[in-house]
């Protein structure tokens, strides 16, 4: 019988804000801050009247960084606990039983404080429970408080055992059944209209009676299950596995349809390394092969399967509320689980003593059945219909990794271990009906396509300008690339000598498209370095100027109509002379970055490559002789520098941090620089 | 030892015996409800349908640059051809809830006023759908429960005639109905819905002018007479702004610096000179260059309206330099009061004053002219009676007061009757022009696409209009997903309509 417990309770006075929709204040600064003031005179004294009126340059739209900092806060806190408990019993020498039970808990409380005077509103920070937080708040002040709370028991009675049956040969086997059990629930409440008392930040400050919003996410999932494991002669290694579920989330009101659903999985591994003459074995530790088949099913989320209306509270004025029907129709009877089948193929290899050992595996998953809202016709009265689309999307991909011991004295050892992975996603089934149809969703293709408004060219390839002297871009998508990257690798080294260490760690992507909204919107707002042009200052020199001549050719005369949405010309009578009509460099400017944080791609000229590395971490450890620790109860000991976010290169993004994926505002990753100290007793 | 073992055996089975739950109770939402009463789908739809649809300045704002009222300087030229120039066949799917709104409604005394509701509704929808894109589904419109979700798109043509029907029927229900919850607009006033379907009949008709039947127009002469229609500003077709969450005048949150960059267009400001219209003094601040070059903000002359035709880079300059009047500080400060318009006695008045000099009607010029001074003083009146704090404070000295309405009409406002025709009917076009300013409601764009009048300001060397930079546009694209969710009957409309290319420059039925 064993049992653990834990509790962990974490507290942030201030998580600020991130991303453009929560109005960071990297955006404020970096994007709408003029040039010519010191940021540091608004430090300390970022009241006028405090409370009430902010003191900055701008008087709407941007905050002082200052203010934000402090006057716009986002508090979280988080407890969280878990206790578990296991016992086992040993019914006859073949068949063991085991009971485990755990319950896991948490709460997540975040409040959001906007003080009166604040130039932002709050944006959608986000808080706990509530990804999304429009409340508000510029000008008026807001306060808002989310709180997510939950628990989860996962309960399971499990049979096992082992016997050898004939000579050579054992059986491993296992039955078992386990009840799931999840509850979260969601609260947001939040001023409205603004705060009566500048400072006072409460439910009771609010203007306007303050919301409310709840919501309840309950499910189950009952399951038996069992497992079949043959191996001979520690070579040939056989297992299959099966598996029932019993989902709530299927359950439709007033139905007694079917909620259960079954999903198996095979597997073989074959130690070729034991067949291998026996003079093999002075170099080969293990040549191991394997190969798994796995199906894995999952059912459509809580409350999916069952339409409900939704209802809205004081629309127009108090006395007021609104309902509306589902905007889907449903045939929920008909949805199965959403269902994926994953096989993998792996080597493993060890060799020369362990010095060097490397893995590799090609898996390829593909997923079918999805449960999805399936967009029909607006003019049918209902925006989407429930079903499982036709649909199948196969993940392939590669997993290499490799360690070696380059070297190992009594006094000096390297250590080093790398990994390379790469995979695509790729339509295996089309859905006739419902899949969005584009000249890229076909068999065969990838899903990960970066669509662009390309620039409108004639046919040498010179860009188009319209009559205003600016460029001029497609009505219609191209495909101007993958958003997945080729591949993702990872070295680390660790050099020991003595009792010195020497730790680093690299890590980078390389390729796949992303929008670079940081350095758009710079050149939008004319603080980009390389924006500071002579035809600017023309322009500005004399106010009404247009001095800036984009290069390219304007349309003389004929036109140009499609046969689709996709660009497929059906006539083109367009005949082309050299651009001669000037514009604004601001002008200019703002339509070949007019890229938008709202939604869509931005333009081509902010389409960058994520391809980066970064020198993640690097550390110095002084291992402390354990003949320094006697006396001082401490049984080992170190002493570290370390160094985080050391060194970032990136190919094309040059003012923020493409590590993560998307880059929309982030504040710069933090270099960390530091010293550890750890004792163990 | 061996207690303490079962007793936490037993606790186990205890968590599992709990956890046990019933799956029906455990798969429904506790938040969302499974059913719900008539008034509030009623409410629920009318919101939808006629409140801003995102109540925030940035929108607001473009929601006014197309009939050039206003100029942007951030904004101005490519939305006068929009920029995303897709029409959207989303307010069809409150047919959905307009359809369970009259069953749930079944039976009760109400009954009879939602299904006039239901119909009225759908014929707004049809006929706001029909005349910014051309054919559209209608006649199979809302059956995706019957198995139509690819409904066929009927010809503009049809879809006018089954408007005018529907809103006929609906007129009748309502004559039938009684006093009805959930109405955000008339507060469930039946016999303001008859005057509404009545009115609006008229509108449809004239909308189509050009098409328009000789049954038709007969029609349109048996409504005037029958004169069961808006009879003044209290049945206006209108939602009022409050001063509750959500409900305030979107230009509500606008900061100082944002006012600053919407600048009444130079079309609406000289209108308002010609006429020595006091509503300017409401609508504007004067340009501040003019006022420290000594003018006075009660002159008209310290106001000068923004070319939309010229390039932004211009528009910048000049506004930067305050040689532009901007909006009205009102908008930004009061976020109570204003109606948002919809249709209003004094646009009837305006539609039966250009049929009566069409000759649709009887009674010639004198009796256009009745119907010209009515809607222009009903507009005035709305000004004059917004409350003080939201208007008259606001007004730079100009309010409008009885004595001001009383001798408006002298000079360009007086009433051509010496004149010709097209000069009467641009009196009353402009006038009808007038009452949609910063209304962000876009409604009256196809009328100046029908009669050609005010003529918007166009420069084909600013013009953004991707297909024809010597236009602009006639019509929205169909929605981008009826490419994919119903794409033959879509292929079939464009085939029919505009030589297979959906494009905003061609020209719909109604138009020709």
């Amino acid at each position: 019988m064993s049992s653990n417990f834990s509790y962990a309770n974490q507290h942030t006075p201030n998580l600020g804000s991130n991303s453009y929709t929560a109005y960071d204040a990297m955006y404020s600064l970096l994007i709408w801050s003029a040039a010519d003031f010191n940021v540091l005179d608004y430090k300390n004294n970022y009241w006028l009247v405090p409370d009430q009126v902010q003191n900055f340059t701008y008087k709407g739209g941007s905050n002082n960084p200052y203010f934000d900092r402090y006057e716009r806060t986002n508090e979280t806190s988080r407890d969280i606990f878990n206790v578990d408990l296991s016992l086992s019993y040993q019914l006859t020498d073949w068949l063991k039983a085991s009971v485990r039970a755990g319950y896991d808990s948490y709460t997540d409380k975040g409040e959001l404080r906007i003080a009166v005077g604040s130039y932002q509103s709050s944006g959608n920070t986000g808080i706990p429970g509530n990804p999304y937080t429009w409340i508000g708040g510029g000008k008026t002040g807001a306060y808002g408080i989310g709180l997510s709370s939950g628990h989860s028991i996962n309960a399971d009675l499990l049979l096992t055992g082992d016997r050898t049956i004939i000579d050579k040969v054992k059986i491993d086997y296992l039955v078992g059944g386990s009840i799931y059990n999840k509850e979260d629930s969601n609260f947001l409440a939040n001023t409205n209209n603004g705060l009566t008392v500048p400072g006072f930040f409460s439910l009771a400050a609010s203007k306007d009676p303050a919301s409310v919003k709840t919501s309840v996410i309950g499910q189950q999932v009952n399951s038996i299950f069992g497992r079949l494991a043959f191996s001979y002669d520690n070579f040939l290694f056989l297992e299959a596995t099966g598996r029932n579920d019993w989902a709530s989330s299927l359950q439709i009101k007033n139905k007694n349809n079917k909620v259960d659903y079954f999903y198996p999985s095979l597997a073989v591994s074959f130690v070729v390394s034991e067949l291998l003459p026996e003079s093999t074995k002075s170099w080969l530790d293990l040549l191991k092969f394997r190969n798994s088949w796995t199906v894995s099913k999952k059912p459509a989320s809580p409350y999916t399967v069952n339409s409900s209306f939704s209802t809205s509270n004081a629309i127009w004025g108090s006395s007021f509320n609104a309902g509306y029907s589902p905007t889907a129709l449903y045939d929920a009877e008909n949805i199965l689980p959403e269902k994926s089948t994953t096989i993998e193929y792996g080597l493993q290899a060890m060799l020369f003593k362990n010095r060097i050992g490397f893995d590799v595996s090609y898996y390829q998953k593909e997923t079918v059945d999805f449960v999805k809202y399936a967009p029909v016709s607006q003019a049918s009265g209902y925006n989407s219909t429930l079903i499982n689309i036709g649909e199948g999307i196969e993940r392939r991909g590669w997993e290499i990794s490799l360690n070696a011991t380059p070297f190992k004295t009594k006094d000096w050892q390297w250590t080093l271990g790398a990994n390379w992975s790469t995979y695509a996603c790729y339509w295996t089934k089309i859905d006739d009906v419902y899949t969005t149809k584009n000249p890229w969703n076909k068999v065969g293709e990838r899903i990960d396509n970066f669509l662009i408004r390309d620039y409108q060219v004639d046919p040498e390839g010179n860009h188009i300008i319209g009559s205003n002297g600016k460029e001029l871009f497609n009505g219609f998508d191209t495909r101007y690339g993958y958003t997945d990257p080729d591949y993702i690798w990872g070295i680390n080294s660790n050099l020991k000598y003595k009792n010195f260490e020497l730790f680093i760690s690299l890590d980078g992507v390389k390729g796949g498209l992303t929008n670079t909204r940081t350095e758009s919107y710079m050149w939008q707002a004319g603080g980009h370095p390389d924006s500071v042009t002579p035809e600017r200052a023309l322009d500005v020199a004399t106010p009404g100027s247009t001095n800036w001549l984009s290069q390219g050719v304007q349309v003389v005369s004929g036109t140009v109509t499609y046969s689709d949405a996709f660009g497929t010309v059906l006539s083109d009578t367009r005949v082309y002379g050299p651009n001669t009509t000037y514009t604004t460099y601001s002008d200019y400017v703002k339509n070949v970055h007019n890229s938008s944080a709202w939604g869509g791609t931005g333009r081509p000229l902010d389409t960058y490559e994520k391809t980066f590395f970064k020198l993640r971490e690097i550390s110095l450890t002084y291992n402390i002789p354990s003949k320094f620790l006697q006396g001082w109860g401490a049984k080992e000991a170190s002493i570290s520098f370390v160094g985080q976010n050391v060194f970032l290169w990136a190919k094309d993004f040059k003012y923020s941090d493409p590590d993560g994926g998307s880059e929309d505002f982030a504040d710069p990753a933090v270099r960390y620089l530091g010293g550890n100290i750890k004792l163990t007793f | 030892m061996k207690n303490i073992k079962h007793i936490i055996i037993v606790l186990f089975f205890l968590v599992i015996a709990n956890s046990c739950s019933n799956y029906e109770e455990l798969n429904t939402n506790p938040d969302a409800a499974t059913s719900v009463s008539p008034d509030m789908l009623a409410a629920g739809v009318l919101k939808g349908a006629f409140r801003f649809w995102n109540p925030n300045p940035n929108d607001f704002t473009t929601g006014n640059l197309q009939a050039h009222h206003l100029v942007n300087q951030d904004l101005s030229g490519e939305q006068y051809y929009n920029p995303y120039p897709y029409g959207s066949f989303g307010s069809f799917q409150n047919l959905t809830d307009l359809k369970r709104m009259v069953e749930f409604s079944e039976g009760s005394v109400s009954e009879s006023s939602y299904k006039g509701l239901a119909l009225f509704m759908k014929a707004w929808y049809g006929f706001n759908n029909t005349i910014s894109m051309g054919d559209i589904p209608y006649s199979e419109a809302g059956q995706a429960e019957e198995g139509n979700v690819t409904p066929k798109y009927d010809t503009q043509a049809d879809v006018i005639a089954q408007v005018l029907e529907d809103l006929k029927a609906a007129e009748q229900f309502f004559a039938a109905g009684t006093t009805f919850s959930g109405d955000i607009m008339y507060n469930g006033d039946p016999t303001k819905w008859r005057k509404l379907c009545n009115g609006m009949q008229l509108k449809v008709i004239q909308t189509i002018s050009k098409k328009a039947s000789a049954a038709q127009k007969t029609r349109f002469a048996e409504i005037v007479t029958a004169n069961n229609l808006l009879g003044s500003n209290s049945d206006n077709f209108k939602l009022t702004y409050t001063d509750y969450s959500g409900t305030n005048h979107p230009f509500y949150t606008a900061t100082e610096a944002r006012r600053l960059k919407d600048i009444p267009s130079k079309l609406v400001v000289d209108m308002l000179k010609k006429y020595n219209d006091r509503r300017l003094f409401y609508f504007a601040e004067p340009a501040a260059a003019l006022i420290s070059g000594g003018m006075q903000a009660n002159e008209f002359s310290a106001y000068e309206g923004a070319l939309s035709s010229l390039s932004n880079g211009v528009i910048t300059s000049n506004n930067q330099a305050g040689n532009y009047c901007t909006i009205n500080k009102r908008y930004g400060e009061v976020h109570a009061g204003d109606p948002m318009l919809k249709f209003t006695y004094a646009e009837q008045s305006f539609i039966i004053a250009e049929a009566i000099e069409e000759g649709w009607v009887s009674g010639g010029s004198a009796a256009a002219k009745v119907y010209y001074e009515n809607g222009v003083k009903a507009m005035l009146d709305l000004f004059k009676s917004l409350p003080a704090a939201s208007a008259a404070n606001y007004a730079h000295g100009m309010a409008i007061d009885q004595t001001y309405i009383d001798n408006y009409f002298t000079g360009d406002a007086d009433y051509a009757m010496t004149g010709t025709k097209t000069d009467r009917e641009h009196q009353i076009w402009d006038q009808r022009y007038l009452i949609d300013f910063f209304q962000g409601n876009g409604l009256n764009y196809p009328q100046i696409l029908r009669t050609g009048y005010p003529v918007l300001p166009l420069d084909p060397a600013t013009s953004l209009n991707p297909e024809d930079n010597t236009l602009y546009p006639k019509r929205l694209k169909y929605p981008t997903a009826e490419i994919t969710t119903n794409p033959g009957n879509y292929q079939a409309a464009i085939d029919s309509q505009y030589g297979g290319f959906d494009g905003i420059n061609k020209v719909p039925w109604y138009l020709q």
